[in-house]
């Protein structure tokens, strides 16, 4: 596509079709679902980081009044290990061990029994009655205790992937990656300038608001109804029937409206629990995280530590890059190490590199994605360092990356030559914009990072259905985080050429809905919106059938335009343009309703990349950071909808900040999260920000009918280092580790 | 015929080649043809992966077109939030 076209619909804002019912509270959440005869389930959860569980006695508690079912490990299908397949992969053994534990409990708070009661009362002061006798092992809660010889094991079956000759002992590393390409050591040789350091960054929530929420009900025949809060209620359809032994169509999946996943929401936890729970008590269960268990049992993103090293000629172009780095993955195999490593250097044209990577089991809870896996944390090391190397040669920062930027035909440290992308055009933007080179005062600084993110496409489906007066229906199957509904609308007016306000778009469940991969991978503008699309034209094709059958021409003699149907230039017809409405008024004569469908596996996602600029204050008596400024520019490819793509933008840089400067997760020496609560994690809130200024950079992606790239995870990547970066120029010092808390900068300070 | 490019945790089931030339249509006779250059490789790239095809990343590609001058690049599938 060309970036000339002139757009009716794409690129307006109009007011999204859920906000309204969103913003007065009429919008059903996961909690908001209620069945007549509803019992409620809760969890008992593992008081031990790391325990064999020698006895489970659920004897008492199923004699107590009310109580209807209880239920632990024992009471669940073997599952056998097997790829998950899907969006986020993963093992399905693991998963299940994950949902409930079975012979050991592999983090504080790992589900070991639930129970379903009248009230969500009785059902927690049931679980007092539970009996669990546990062998306490001792906690391994780190990278380097996780990674040491003499550590404990958490998985005595599991044996490092990757190595030659395979291990002869088990280890917590379940794996280890490599990516090299051209001789790291000719090219550090080459260098007039080598920069180094470590990094590290602990484990983040993704801090969705809405807690994990379900309501599961299955009848006489087998058949379960499970209403959640998910991004992808398909693969929870698919987890759920894996987990439980049951047919993937004996599981209806409504989607509720979501409060937030950002990653968080594509794993399953209570479902099956609930659904178990259900089949024993013959009533429908309600299951409801509290904030507590949303820390300490759904899944995090992984701490890391990371050494990167950087050769340079004098002129600022690389000759060599290397990294070591560590991922945590929680109690189970499978952090987000692999991405990470594709990536971390991915910005840059260098024809020397060396990447080793290491996924490493501890016990905290199973990682989960959050926006862009793997990439905040590696890009933190990578961009960090690419700020000295700047210092160094006393070069701009952005002028570093603009000498080395990847461009359009250059290979990507991944593998594939890059299409069209606009990461040289981001940072034009970023040292163009004011508030690059605005001036500072004392106590202030400013800092630049790059942020990327492969973006991904796979499968969709949509149905465009046309009312009786010609208004639009679409369906499809992604629940709407960040305003998809709106997008869709979008692209089905401009394709269909009829008003936005004339088109409607469900969100339907898995019975009404085709097959769609989950809401994530920044896919659901590109991919589903490519089925919108393409269903669309089904329906414009129908419409020129039905035009050209009314005026008994041959259909190639029919062309559409503007949301009707006309004669093709040249055909000699005396007629008048058919619009949709009319099209639809006399389908009855004309073959009946008009019905549009498209499925498809997209490919050709195109990469995201950004730039941000962090402009902070620092107090040197406190140690606090102040955020002062935030500008955020990144190649949205096409923005359907600006609005919703600067919301991207801005609330990206938001988590970006608060993963920077204050959250974490800390835990005591016995393995247990001390700060389980909004009170002490501290994701910032709209007082602790500035306006976060956005620039959208429209860069077309040319496998996209409309240029369509995704926007919903790069936001994330950039700030962290560009944070770390500006604390770095306003006090002087180069912290290594997140978050930069009052504390830490105190001390770096008055170590300094 | 097409350009392909083995990553490095790919090497250990092609000779250690770090790309070779098929002259294929489709991924799946791209991955039979493979099969029978280095056998055992077809079952790998079977498996979950993803394959870039000049530069486009695709998922499951087996009906993917493979064309005269392609570089297809074999990835690790991304998981994303």
């Amino acid at each position: 596509m060309s970036e000339a076209v002139n757009f009716k619909y794409i690129g307006t804002r109009p007011v999204r079709p859920d906000g309204v019912d969103k913003v007065t509270g009429r919008a059903n959440y996961g909690a908001d679902a209620n069945l007549p005869g509803m019992i409620h389930g809760v969890v008992l959860r593992s008081p031990h980081a790391h325990a064999i569980i020698k006895k489970i006695d659920l004897s008492q508690v199923r004699l107590l009044d009310g109580i209807y079912a209880a239920v632990s490990g024992n009471d669940f299908p073997e599952v056998s290990s097997g790829s998950m397949g899907g969006e986020g992969g993963g093992d399905y053994k693991d998963l299940a061990a994950n949902i409930m534990a079975r012979n050991k409990v592999l983090y504080h708070g790992h589900a070991v029994a639930a129970v379903a009661a009248r009230t969500r009362e009785l059902a927690v002061e049931a679980l007092a009655l539970i009996q669990v006798e546990y062998e306490i092992l001792d906690p391994v809660m780190t990278l380097d205790a996780a990674m040491a010889e003499d550590a404990a094991i958490l998985d005595e079956s599991m044996f490092t992937q990757g190595v030659d000759p395979k291990p002869k002992y088990p280890s917590n590393i379940a794996s280890r990656i490599e990516f090299k390409r051209g001789d790291i050591e000719q090219g550090f040789l080459e260098a007039d300038i080598i920069v180094e350091s470590e990094f590290r960054t602990p484990t983040v929530h993704q801090g969705y608001i809405e807690p994990h929420a379900c309501l599961a009900s299955i009848n006489e025949g087998g058949q379960a109804t499970l209403w959640c809060s998910t991004q992808g209620h398909f693969d929870v359809r698919a987890a759920s029937a894996k987990v439980l032994n049951m047919d993937l169509c004996d599981i209806k999946v409504i989607p509720s409206e979501i409060g937030g996943g950002f990653g968080g929401k594509t794993v399953v936890y209570q479902e099956p629990v609930a659904i178990l729970l259900s089949r024993i008590s013959g009533r429908p269960v309600k299951m409801v995280m509290d904030r507590d268990e949303v820390f300490r049992a759904s899944g995090p993103a992984s701490a890391s530590h990371t050494r990167v090293k950087i050769g340079a000629r004098s002129d600022g172009t690389l000759t060599a890059m290397s990294c070591w780095m560590a991922f945590e993955a929680g109690a189970f195999k499978g952090s987000a190490i692999m991405p990470g490593a594709m990536c971390i250097f991915t910005p840059y044209k260098v024809a020397n590199f060396y990447i080793e990577g290491f996924d490493v089991v501890v016990n905290k809870p199973k990682v989960a994605a959050y926006r862009a896996p793997g990439a905040p944390q590696a890009m933190y090391a990578c961009e960090s360092l690419m700020d000295e190397l700047a210092r160094k040669l006393e070069m701009d920062p952005l002028e570093l990356r603009l000498v080395n930027a990847v461009e359009e035909g250059v290979q990507a440290a991944y593998g594939p030559k890059f299409n069209a992308i606009g990461f040289r055009e981001c940072l034009e933007v970023a040292k163009q914009h004011p508030n690059y080179t605005r001036a500072l005062k004392e106590g202030q600084g400013r800092g630049v990072a790059a942020g990327f993110w492969f973006n991904v496409g796979m499968q969709s489906s949509a149905e465009v259905h046309i009312n009786e007066n010609g208004t639009v229906m679409v369906i499809e199957g992604n629940p709407d985080i960040g305003g998809s509904r709106a997008s869709m609308a979008l692209m089905a007016a401009e394709t269909l050429g009829v008003p936005y306000e004339k088109v409607r778009v469900v969100v339907a469940d898995t019975e009404n809905a085709g097959y769609t991969n989950v809401t994530g991978g920044s896919r659901v503008t590109f991919a589903t919106g490519m089925a919108v699309i393409q269903a669309a034209q089904d329906i414009i094709s129908q419409a020129k059938q039905r035009a050209a059958a009314t005026w008994e021409l041959d259909e190639d003699q029919v062309d559409w335009q503007n949301g009707h149907a006309i004669p093709m230039p040249g055909v000699n017809a005396d007629v008048e343009p058919l619009s949709l409405a009319r099209i639809a008024a006399n389908s009855g004569r004309t073959g009946g309703p008009l019905l549009g469908r498209a499925s498809l596996n997209a490919k050709g996602a195109g990469p995201g990349f950004s730039v941000n600029i962090a402009e902070v204050a620092v107090d040197r008596e406190t140690g606090k950071t102040d955020v002062i400024g935030f500008t955020a520019i990144q190649d949205a490819g096409k923005a359907i909808h600006p609005a919703y793509v600067e919301g991207q933008l801005q609330g990206g840089a938001a988590q970006g900040i608060g993963w920077a400067l204050n959250e974490e997760y800390i835990y005591d020496e016995k393995g247990v999260m001390q700060n389980a609560g909004f009170l002490d994690y501290r994701i910032p809130v709209a007082s602790d920000l500035p306006k976060i200024d956005t620039h959208i950079v429209e860069v077309a992606n040319t496998a996209h009918p409309y240029g369509v790239r995704g926007v919903g995870e790069t936001p994330i990547v950039a700030p962290l280092a560009a944070v770390a970066n500006a604390v770095r120029d306003a006090i002087g010092v180069r912290i290594t580790e997140l978050p930069l808390s009052p504390s830490r900068v105190l001390e770096s300070i008055d170590g300094a | 015929m097409a350009t392909v490019y083995f990553p490095d945790h790919l090497l250990a089931y092609c000779e250690n080649q770090r790309q070779v030339e098929v002259h294929a249509t489709t991924y799946r006779e791209l991955v039979r043809l493979l099969d029978k250059r280095f056998p055992g490789i077809g079952r790998v790239l079977s498996e979950r992966i993803s394959v870039a095809i000049d530069g486009q990343i695709c998922h499951e590609p087996f009906l993917e077109g493979i064309g005269i001058n392609s570089e297809v690049h074999f990835l690790h599938p991304i998981a994303a939030g």
